[in-house]
């Protein structure tokens, strides 16, 4: 079984990661090229700095990154978008769908500020980001467990010939789940603890809060749980759905983002095709427009924090 | 490039790419007024200008070309069969049907030689931009052409890429604007339902554009126009604009805004094809 830090007991930041594999990248790989809509000196500073023949800012015209992307994809060159979800996945929304997807083009975006980890207001909560872009043919979605998957992932996209997109959660400061090396695979989620009463399926930042909550239950409850790092949206692990559905018959998946169309979704499409009998809670932004606060304080007030998760599996036993 | 095709040719593989336009409408709902507009221009592309190689179609010298307007795809598809990039014949045998490579707007998944599929409007200047990038870093000698409507060019995202062709220098990107100054709803310069494009010119200049104009229906213009265009390492975008009329060489289809698209019935097929056989004709003599 795989090694996990304690909650918050390191905290890593994705964006100077990401920043440096970029520049180890783009030394061996000249195709590889930086291409953000005004966003890539808050992500990786650095390597704009050492690699402005690799960088290209088009200026705060999401639409024309993800098309310029396309275009120098379509002629060979490995293109990464980096910009903001809620802007990469509905102002671009159309140009994803069909100047990448539908091309194929062997594009790869990064989106960062997901869900209500962001802060920012819902004008710049992505919480729609998977749910519109589960349903375009091509892509494969990535929601990185914690800041050192998200390099995996970023090897990952590289490796993988066609369209991907890596959903960071705000990159910084985040908590790190994975203490041992682990194979990271697209499309194959990963059980991260092991129990017998009920299964959590989370996805992104929200490993770290399942993982404390099953602490907190087998510690202070006695009560023992699956935690699925579900690091691939798309193409979904169904196997191990299936497998969680048929052990425990008791699966709650954990999101920051909407109950609607992400995650939960998925997993709730996935459970009622396969006629398992399954109870199913999906946990994550409700369907509303959130307003400020922490994130700790917004998932409390929304109902999708680790004491929710206590409550939830408990009144599903 | 040793071009041997006269003036005199190509004229006569638009006045029959029109016929086969008209045709196909008789078949074939198809965006019929937009096609006849760009007919002259399309068919000096592929058969003067745009470099290619029919035998190796991911030949990296080739100049190439993407239908922005890709609701002008019966025009496209002719004008690349015309090329030798397919079969005339298999355009009206199949167009529409399950399993064609002919649709209402192109898809290159079927189509070997066409480099993009299109149809949604306003990323001609976005995704050519990426294009012509690619090209430059490269150090390649070859050409990225757009071809886009007049109408499309109310999409915010055709400034975007504007913006970013004139930043990144990129003077190997030529877009040619089918000026037919009709989009579907009316005019483009209509008091009441037109946005109103003008002043066209002075708007690509203010965006960093070298700006050339031309009679998109005078084939010895075209041709002595695509042949003035700036080197492609020069540094600066080009965009051509091509004056045009809607339905071009069919009386009752010219100006319309309600035969953007449409259907030809057996008596308007007649008479459009007579009227565009009687302008050969006169033009021959």
């Amino acid at each position: 079984m795989t090694e996990t830090y304690g909650f918050k007991e390191v905290l890593r930041s994705a964006r100077p990661m990401l920043d440096e594999a970029m520049q180890e990248y783009a030394v061996k790989n000249k195709e590889f090229c930086l291409i953000s809509p005004d966003v890539s000196r808050a992500g990786m500073p650095e390597f704009i700095k050492k690699f402005p023949k690799q960088h290209f800012n088009v200026g705060i015209a999401e639409q024309c990154a993800v098309d310029f992307a396309a275009g120098m994809a379509l002629e060979g060159r490995l293109p990464f978008i980096y910009g903001m979800s809620v802007f990469m996945s509905m102002r671009a929304c159309e140009n994803i769908r069909t100047n990448v997807c539908y091309q194929n083009a062997n594009v790869k975006i990064i989106g960062n500020n997901t869900g209500l980890a962001g802060g920012g207001g819902s004008t710049h909560y992505a919480m729609e980001d998977l749910a519109i872009l589960r349903s375009f043919p091509n892509l494969t979605l990535i929601v990185p467990g914690d800041p050192d998957q998200a390099l995996k992932a970023f090897y990952a996209a590289i490796a993988h010939k066609g369209p991907v997109y890596i959903r960071l959660s705000n990159g910084r400061n985040e908590s790190a789940v994975y203490k041992s090396d682990y194979e990271f695979k697209i499309g194959k989620g990963i059980v991260i603890r092991k129990g017998d009463a009920a299964t959590v399926i989370a996805c992104g930042i929200m490993v770290s809060y399942a993982l404390e909550a099953a602490r907190i239950l087998a510690e202070n409850e006695g009560i023992s749980v699956n935690v699925v790092d579900m690091h691939t949206l798309k193409p979904l692990d169904n196997d191990l759905v299936c497998e969680m559905a048929r052990a425990t018959g008791k699966i709650l998946t954990l999101e920051d983002h909407s109950i609607n169309g992400g995650l939960g979704g998925a997993v709730a499409e996935t459970l009622a095709e396969s006629g398992i009998p399954c109870t199913l809670k999906r946990l994550g932004i409700p369907d509303t427009f959130p307003g400020f606060g922490s994130f700790e304080a917004l998932q409390g007030q929304l109902g999708y924090g680790i004491e929710a998760v206590v409550a939830q599996v408990k009144a599903m036993l | 490039m040793g071009h041997t095709i006269t003036i005199k040719e190509l004229e006569d593989a638009a006045s029959i790419m029109r016929e086969n336009i008209l045709k196909l409408s008789k078949q074939t709902l198809i965006h019929i007024g937009g096609d006849l507009s760009m007919a002259d221009m399309l068919t000096a592309l592929y058969l003067y200008k745009i470099r290619k190689d029919l035998s190796n179609h991911r030949w990296p010298g080739r100049d190439r070309f993407v239908l922005s307007k890709g609701h002008g795809a019966g025009c496209l598809y002719l004008a690349m069969a015309t090329a030798g990039y397919g079969r005339i014949e298999e355009i009206f045998e199949t167009y529409g049907q399950l399993n064609s490579r002919y649709g209402m707007h192109p898809c290159n998944k079927h189509n070997p030689g066409m480099e993009v599929s299109s149809g949604s409007l306003g990323h001609g200047t976005t995704l050519c931009s990426g294009m012509a990038m690619a090209a430059k870093i490269r150090g390649d000698r070859h050409y990225v052409f757009s071809l886009m409507g007049d109408g499309e060019l109310c999409e915010g995202s055709v400034w975007e890429g504007a913006m970013t062709a004139a930043h990144y220098k990129l003077g190997n990107l030529i877009v040619i604007v089918d000026r037919n100054k009709f989009s579907l709803n009316a005019g483009t310069e209509d008091e009441e339902q037109g946005i109103g494009l003008e002043p066209l010119a002075a708007k690509w200049k203010a965006f960093g554009w070298n700006v050339m104009e031309m009679d998109g229906h005078d084939m010895e213009d075209i041709v002595k126009t695509l042949d003035s265009i700036p080197d492609p390492a020069s540094d600066v975008p080009t965009v051509i604009i091509g004056n045009t009329i809607k339905g071009k060489g069919v009386s009752f289809l010219e100006n319309q805004a309600s035969w953007h698209h449409g259907m030809l019935n057996d008596e308007q097929l007649e008479k459009a094809l007579s009227e565009i056989r009687a302008a050969r004709k006169e033009k021959g003599e």
